[in-house]
């Protein structure tokens, strides 16, 4: 079995960076960023059954992904915020290719970063966000959130550790499930259903989002 | 190839970030990206399970949720908007008028 | 490649009525030349396209029992689902006769109003007739969106946004749970079929076990949020308050019908080898959840979430039925009667709830609708048809004999009983008799001696006592001649083994 112990390690590191941060200012997060990140690096090569490119990558843009995740969360400017999210995003695009999933990579970053995130700064920027107060975040509420996340995770990697021992093609399996043409064959065969669900969703959300911030009628 | 397991504790790591935001902040924004780094983690379990597979319902799936993320997305930027009008400002600490006495 | 065959889609035939008529309905409202001579179209519009969907739900019926090659599963109409959509579409009705009175008082736009509401109900629809997790969890989005926008419909009152914020974050909360939970049960077994689901949990190797109890977990949490369970109620009392009243009616209705009738269609065709999951967990949560409804509806004195917290209440006894059903060891006879007893329970529910909810519009005392339990006050004398009409509604919530709200906790219970869940029937019965302290609480409100105030009651408009009144009957029908409604549950039960 590979350990998922270390990788667990490995990705507390925007903790460290951010404890460092408040400490040692800029150049200690930097010193204590670049020795953790090549100690990860070696850490994720070692981990890896091979030492190709593909999977040094995917240590890496993983990374790129929890560290920016994770400022989103503990940012208190929410354009920053936004701004990281892109960052999360773009990541888990790289994820994605990795896993041989280019298309899925490619909806990513143009559904995501392109759409979604736009709309985001565009609010952002049209509602004026006061910045949060530092002070009235954490407390207990956030320290109970945290040992909360923590033991969820140790309790979901204990439970996530045998399935990557388990799961094996199926034998029948299509040549290339992951292809755009397989996408597409499924979303136009077993799942049109769903798919029509889809646009009835969409049109919810249009109509919707004009009914709420659209400007008042006359009566 | 990276093992399924440590593409799946990638999506746990995110999944509890995003939880955790979620139930530790109070700022509108901040809320609703971590709902949006949580429904990202659970596309990254899809795609995990559906490489690991070969089965293609995974990728379907995520299609989906990419879909209904960016359907409330656009529905909760409204209530945002609407929240915006009436208070001039979005914080959670203003939603008090609703509560038990 | 092979050539791309059009499945059969006549199943979805009633849905797509609905769909049409919504999408009239948004027509009306935004072609309208004025707010006049849009406001009674659009509500008729809603009616005429939920009543023409029950025929045609018969007059489909099980075309696609034969089978096409690659459609096969993901949405089908067996009687189960039928029978649930009945009930959508008289949830339905129910609203939008409720809502016509409220948003002409509020002088609000109404085609996009009945357009989002009827398709809240298709996604209700959709939940029922799901066979797989990904049409299973559109279905629910579909009503979720709607409803947000529902709940913030009256833009210029702050409670309403307020309600909508929270009904929307936390909401939108759950869905990511209930997703990660859909992820892992993928990656178990492999598709997102619940004949896929079923084939997996059917030999679930014991290192499997903790992945399957986490989604389990995150599953109760998604779908126990539509359907008010603790811990994932909290935001109900606060929404249903908050929200137009009309839709507040509907909210406490439509996502826990919704919900429930997913719910049994998931544990039955799908995940009957996880019930040594489910059960324990699920048992928790009904006793927790009726518990902590009727606890906290005692010390309420706004109506209003008073009539929440019982619906949390009233979750919990659902459950109950649940629970009982998918008791290891209980027969395939005791099985399908439990089920058949939360249908039931279903259509009591709907009537009594949205009736309690609907009266609440009928009186005006000053500028707003009834919310405190002050403002009913003295209301038996002055609104004698009201009064009855409210208290008829609570005996039912309370469970007092001819009344449907009766013969549903009674089969709920028997049922837990018959399966030997004797810690779930006390908890029931012992829940019953405190929650009679809170609705006795509104009823002596009612019939108070002194008047409470003095400015008249407006009355509510026809269609709004067609609605109540209707709902007072089924409760009454329901009460006394409940052999009928539950011969059917019981059918349509049967229909998903």
């Amino acid at each position: 079995m590979t350990s998922v112990w270390p990788l667990l390690l490995y990705y507390l590191l925007p903790l460290v960076g951010l404890w460092t941060y408040r400490r040692g200012g800029r150049t200690g997060t930097l010193a204590a960023g670049i020795s953790w990140f090549l100690a990860a690096v070696a850490l994720g090569v070692v981990i890896g059954d091979a030492r190709s490119f593909a999977v040094i990558s995917f240590y890496l843009l993983s990374l790129v992904a929890v560290m920016t995740a994770f400022l989103v969360v503990t940012g208190t400017n929410p354009v920053y915020g936004a701004l990281s999210l892109i960052g999360t995003f773009t990541g888990i695009a790289g994820v994605f290719v990795v896993l041989q999933c280019e298309f899925f990579g490619i909806v990513q970053v143009i559904l995501y970063a392109g759409a979604i995130l736009v709309l985001y700064l565009f609010v952002v920027m049209m509602v004026d966000l006061p910045k949060e107060n530092a002070q009235k975040r954490g407390g207990v509420r956030g320290i109970a959130a945290i040992a909360t996340g923590l033991g969820l995770l140790a309790l979901v990697v204990k439970a996530l550790a045998p399935l990557g021992m388990r799961l094996q093609p199926a034998a029948g399996a299509s040549a290339e499930p992951y292809s755009v043409r397989a996408v597409g064959t499924a979303l136009f065969g077993p799942y049109l259903v769903p798919f029509e669900v889809a646009s009835l969703l969409l049109l919810v959300a249009l109509v919707g989002a004009i009914v709420l911030s659209g400007r008042e009628r006359e009566s | 190839m990276v093992p399924l397991t440590h593409v799946l504790v990638f999506g746990a790591v995110l999944f509890l970030i995003g939880l955790v935001g979620f139930l530790s902040r109070r700022n509108f924004l901040t809320l609703f990206m971590s709902v949006e780094i949580m429904l990202n983690a659970v596309n990254v379990n899809l795609i995990g399970f559906s490489r690991s597979l070969g089965d293609t319902a995974g990728q379907v799936f995520a299609v989906f949720v990419i879909t209904v993320a960016a359907a409330e997305v656009a529905v909760g930027l409204a209530i945002l908007i609407l929240m915006y009008r009436s208070r001039g400002r979005v914080l959670v600490q203003d939603w008090r008028a609703l509560r038990d006495n | 490649m092979e050539a791309m065959t059009l499945p059969d889609l006549r199943e979805l035939i009633p849905e797509a009525t609905i769909s049409i008529s919504a999408l009239i309905a948004i027509l009306v409202g935004a072609l309208a030349r004025n707010y006049s001579s849009a406001r009674r179209i659009a509500p008729a519009v809603a009616l005429i396209g939920l009543v023409a969907a029950v025929p045609l739900m018969f007059a489909v019926p099980h075309a696609t029992t034969v089978p096409t090659a690659r459609f096969e599963g993901v949405f089908v109409a067996d009687a189960f689902a039928v029978c649930l959509k009945l009930l959508f579409s008289a949830v339905g009705v129910i609203a939008t006769l409720v809502s016509v009175n409220f948003l002409e008082a509020e002088r609000q736009a109404n085609g996009e109003y009945y357009g989002l509401l009827l398709l809240a109900v298709v996604g209700m629809m959709l939940t029922a007739s799901a066979r797989d997790v990904v049409l299973l969890f559109l279905g629910l989005e579909v009503l979720s969106l709607s409803t947000y926008v529902l709940v913030g419909y009256l833009r210029k009152d702050p409670h309403s946004t307020e309600s909508a914020i929270k009904y929307f974050l936390l909401s939108s909360f759950a869905t990511a749970l209930l997703l990660y939970g859909l992820s892992l049960l993928y990656g178990i077994s492999g598709g997102t079929s619940y004949a896929a689901i079923r084939a997996a949990g059917a030999h679930l190797s014991g290192d499997l076990r903790l992945v399957a109890m986490l989604s389990v977990v995150f599953l109760t949490a998604g779908i126990g949020f539509k359907a008010t369970l603790v811990p994932f109620h909290m935001y109900a009392p606060d929404v249903y308050q908050g929200a137009p009243g009309c839709v507040a009616a509907f909210l406490a209705v439509g996502p826990k019908l919704a919900a429930f009738g997913a719910l049994i269609r998931l544990l039955v065709e799908a995940m009957p080898g996880f019930a040594s999951e489910w059960v324990p967990l699920l048992t928790v949560v009904s006793i927790l959840t009726m518990t902590i409804g009727n606890l906290v509806a005692l010390s309420q004195s706004n109506v209003k979430r008073m009539l929440a917290y019982s619906s949390i209440a009233h979750a919990g006894y659902m459950l109950i039925g649940i629970v009982a059903a998918f008791t290891p060891g209980v027969t395939a006879d005791v099985r399908s009667q439990a089920l058949a007893a939360v249908v039931y329970y279903l259509v009591a529910y709907t009537f009594m709830k949205m009736g309690a909810f609907g009266i609440l519009l009928s009186i005006k005392p000053g500028d707003r609708f009834a919310e405190t339990l002050d403002d009913l006050r003295g209301l038996g004398r002055r609104r004698p048809l009201a009064a009855a009409l409210l208290l008829v509604f609570l005996l039912s919530l309370i469970g007092i004999p001819l009344t449907a709200g009766f013969t549903a906790k009674f089969y709920v219970f028997s049922s837990a009983i018959s399966a030997g869940c004797y810690t779930l029937a006390i908890a029931g019965i012992l829940n019953a008799v405190v929650a009679a302290t809170y609705y006795s609480r509104i009823a002596i409100a009612l019939y108070a001696v002194e008047p409470g105030r003095g400015e008249p009651y407006a009355a509510g408009g026809i269609s709004l006592k067609v609605a109540l009144a209707a709902s007072a009957i089924a409760i009454l029908l329901l009460g006394i001649f409940p052999g009928r409604v539950l011969e059917t549950a019981l059918q349509s039960v049967r229909s998903l083994f």
